[in-house]
């Protein structure tokens, strides 16, 4: 017979009255790695048990016995006794060997080293319970520890999922890596975006440079009409000053009494052609919209009528109502464009949508239907907005113009009437002095026009001034009108106020910086982007780039699993172990069922009463064990001896990969036909290598030792 | 299904195939790189 297991150890113990030494002298230091042991009280049986355990690290055991821990602890604690002790281990072909030794017997130091081959291995207790399972038990009341079992699968399941949630976190990792790495799709989705961004920006300055030029073009024509109606109403303004100096000069000369009706038509009729003058003046910008380039000369002769001197001739140019007829006909036909009112509502509706979308410009993808993002819908809008506001502006302009000829037609008529009235007095009206009150009246129209044309003079300098910083020919200033008013661009705001065009300005302005400033955000998205390309690039691929789908599948499965272990089985395994029924729940069920078998694996065979059976299942919630003959047994009711062998079995049953050394003390209740499936799982283990050494101990009158 | 009573017991716990494999995985001892590469393996091959 092969010995695998030698020992020696002295154990030097104070008992009061004297020091007491003890070694092994009755029970052999030499042993089969199977042995049964039996002999009297005091033989060095469970002292030997407590050396094994000691050795290889029993007292640091969590799942053993709280007494038997005690006692293994006790045997190597100085405090206690002085123990020294050398135990060696061998596997079968000797491939494989522990020795544990304790040289100090002041110290609790315990030294373990592992030897396969020639390769040496010192274990620490955790090192060495990660490879080695250290069985010792003493299998009193074996019923009620059957559920103690229970116990080691809620360890083995938190050990599981403590497997689960580390594997995990690496799946979690590797999705953190792939992010990091080199990723060929959020590459060329950057592509994308860094062509869309290009093109926006393209778009962008494009737009800002016509609004820039268009905007020094309107400046342009702002400033020389302008100043072109300033030099014509201080032409208009002069053209009343000479006369009313003229008349204020006769007057002096001859004073006349002419009648108050004369008196009030002179000063009316030159109050009236001062404000066809502003009129007409005021429609020439439409008139040149609606009238046909080959009638252009119609509008030269409307701005060539001079109001003025037909005050002082008494009557109106002839070509005037044919004038104003030709101009009513043009502007009522131009009105009945029935797309006015359209793009009114167009307007109104663009600009409103516009500003909405404003509030959401931030979002980027496209809108469904649309194929443009919100900012791409926002410029067209405002554009398509922008064309509608110079009809709008034209449709209103047409309206103010049609008023104007309106209330021209009335003042010519108004005036002629007066003319009438004028003609009856005996002297030309220069010589004229009205009467009464109204004796001062040259005096106060000299003062009041003198004053005008200042007013126009100094505007005219300030306009002038701008003209030339706005580099415009002044001396050409008619040509320059034209030259601009023919420009395309320009074509929009020829029939503009001046209230309109400063307006158009100030919308031009704001626009451009608008687009100024969304060019600036568009050069530092692209900035931006590229940098984010550049060191996308420089990165190398994940393995795993394309699996980003899988590996969350994965996750979520590992979390569930996790979660699961934790909670579910481990409340189950808790409700088990204290006998609580478990919820009425499939998972519940099926949770009682795969314990049950588990057990029932581990058990493997018993006898109960004569008979051996085959364990299939354990019903832990009913406590009876149910065999493959479909033999229900009360654990209550198994002999001692039966339920002692069903524990032992199943605490060798545990299989998870770590040699075992399994120590039974005490397995009195135990015979022959009980213990024998005991033996024969031990020997399969044996066999199998996984069982390095079996000790049962019994007690007995005389010492036996055999291999079992 | 694994021959080993206690990957059974664990196996068994699990319904989907799955959460049975990575079970399988962790009880056989694999690292979890392997069991990551074994699983990526297997779900592209649906």
């Amino acid at each position: 017979m092969k010995m695998a297991l030698k020992f020696g150890y002295l154990i030097e113990r104070d008992e009061g009255d004297k020091v007491v030494e003890y070694r092994p002298t009755v029970v052999p230091t030499d042993l089969p790695n199977l042995a049964y042991v039996e002999g009297p009280n005091s033989s060095g049986k469970s002292t030997l048990l407590h050396l094994i355990a000691a050795a290889f690290y029993g007292q640091k055991l969590k799942k053993l016995d709280e007494g038997l821990k005690a006692k293994v602890a006790a045997f190597v604690d100085p405090s206690h006794q002085r123990t020294t002790f050398d135990v060696t281990l061998s596997n079968e072909d000797g491939t494989l060997k522990l020795v544990a030794r304790k040289e100090n017997a002041d110290s609790a130091e315990i030294v373990v080293e592992e030897f396969k081959g020639t390769r040496r291995k010192l274990m620490t207790s955790e090192s060495f319970e990660r490879d080695y399972r250290l069985i010792y038990d003493i299998p009193n009341d074996p019923t009620q520890r059957l559920l103690y079992l229970i116990d080691e699968v809620t360890q083995l399941q938190a050990a599981r999922a403590a497997s689960i949630a580390g594997f995990r976190r690496r799946v979690d990792d590797i999705l953190r890596e792939i992010s990091d790495a080199r990723d060929p799709k959020r590459i060329d989705t950057l592509k994308e975006v860094l062509g869309k961004q290009d093109a926006e920006l393209k778009t962008t300055k494009s737009q800002m440079a016509d609004t820039e030029e268009l905007l020094v073009t309107l400046r342009r024509f702002h400033a020389v009409r302008a100043l072109t109606e300033t030099l014509s109403a201080a032409e208009t303004v002069d053209q009343s000053l000479r006369q009313a100096k003229k008349t204020q000069k006769k007057s002096d000369r001859e004073r006349k009494k002419v009648s108050a009706e004369t008196s009030a038509a002179l000063t009316g009729l030159l109050n009236n052609c001062r404000q066809l003058t502003v009129l007409r003046d005021e429609t020439i910008p439409v008139l040149k919209e609606v009238t046909d380039r080959k009638d252009l000369s119609k509008v030269d002769a409307w701005r060539s009528l001079d109001f003025i001197r037909a005050s002082s001739e008494l009557e109106f140019p002839s070509v005037l109502p044919s004038l104003i007829a030709d101009f009513r006909n043009r502007l009522r036909e131009a009105r009945r464009n029935p797309t006015y009112g359209a793009e009114l509502e167009r307007a109104e509706v663009f600009a409103e949508l516009a500003r909405t979308l404003e509030k959401f410009s931030q979002f980027n993808e496209p809108i469904p239907g649309t194929g443009k993002t919100i900012k791409e819908m926002i410029h067209a809008l405002e554009d398509q907005s922008r064309q509608n506001i110079t009809h709008l502006r034209l449709a209103q302009n047409l309206k103010k113009a049609s008023d104007a000829i309106e209330a021209i037609h009335k003042l010519v008529n108004e005036t002629g009437v007066l003319f009438a009235t004028a003609r009856k007095a005996p002297r030309s009206p220069e010589h004229f002095q009205a009467t009464g009150e109204e004796d001062d009246e040259p005096d106060d129209l000299v003062e009041r026009l003198t004053k005008e044309a200042e007013e126009l003079m100094t505007r005219g300098s300030e306009q002038e001034a701008q003209c030339v910083a706005l580099d415009v020919n002044v001396e050409q200033l008619d040509a320059e009108l034209a030259k601009l008013e023919a420009q395309v661009e320009l074509a929009p705001f020829r029939s503009y106020s001046e209230g309109q065009l400063v307006e158009a300005i100030s919308e031009r302005e704001v626009e451009c910086d608008r687009l100024e400033r969304a060019a600036e955000k568009l050069t530092r998205s692209h900035a931006v982007t590229e940098s984010e390309l550049a060191k996308l690039e420089r990165k190398e691929p994940h393995a795993f780039q394309d699996k980003v789908e899988v590996l969350n599948e994965v996750k979520v499965s590992a979390m569930r699993m996790e979660q699961r272990l934790q909670r579910e089985y481990h409340q189950f395994a808790g409700d088990l172990r204290h006998g609580k029924p478990l919820p009425g729940r499939p998972d519940a069920a099926k949770y009682a069922d795969a314990i049950g078998a588990y057990l029932g694996k581990k058990i493997g065979r018993l006898r109960h009463v004569d008979q051996e059976y085959t364990v299939e299942r354990i019903d832990m919630v009913k406590r009876e064990v149910i065999t493959g003959e479909s033999k229900r047994i009360l654990l209550a009711d198994m002999g001692t001896g039966q339920s002692q062998s069903a524990y032992l079995q199943a605490l060798l049953g545990a299989d998870d990969g770590r040699k075992i050394i399994a120590l039974f003390d005490e397995v009195a209740m135990m015979d022959e036909k009980s213990l024998s499936p005991v033996y024969a799982r031990m020997r399969e283990l044996r066999d199998e290598g996984k069982l390095l050494l079996g000790i049962v101990v019994q007690r007995a009158d005389a010492l036996t030792v055999k291999a079992i | 299904m694994s021959a080993d009573p206690l990957s059974q017991f664990f196996e068994s716990l699990f319904d989907e195939d799955l959460e049975r494999e990575i079970m399988k995985g962790i009880v056989d001892g694999l690292s979890n790189d392997e069991l990551v590469a074994k699983l990526v393996q297997r779900l592209e091959r649906r």
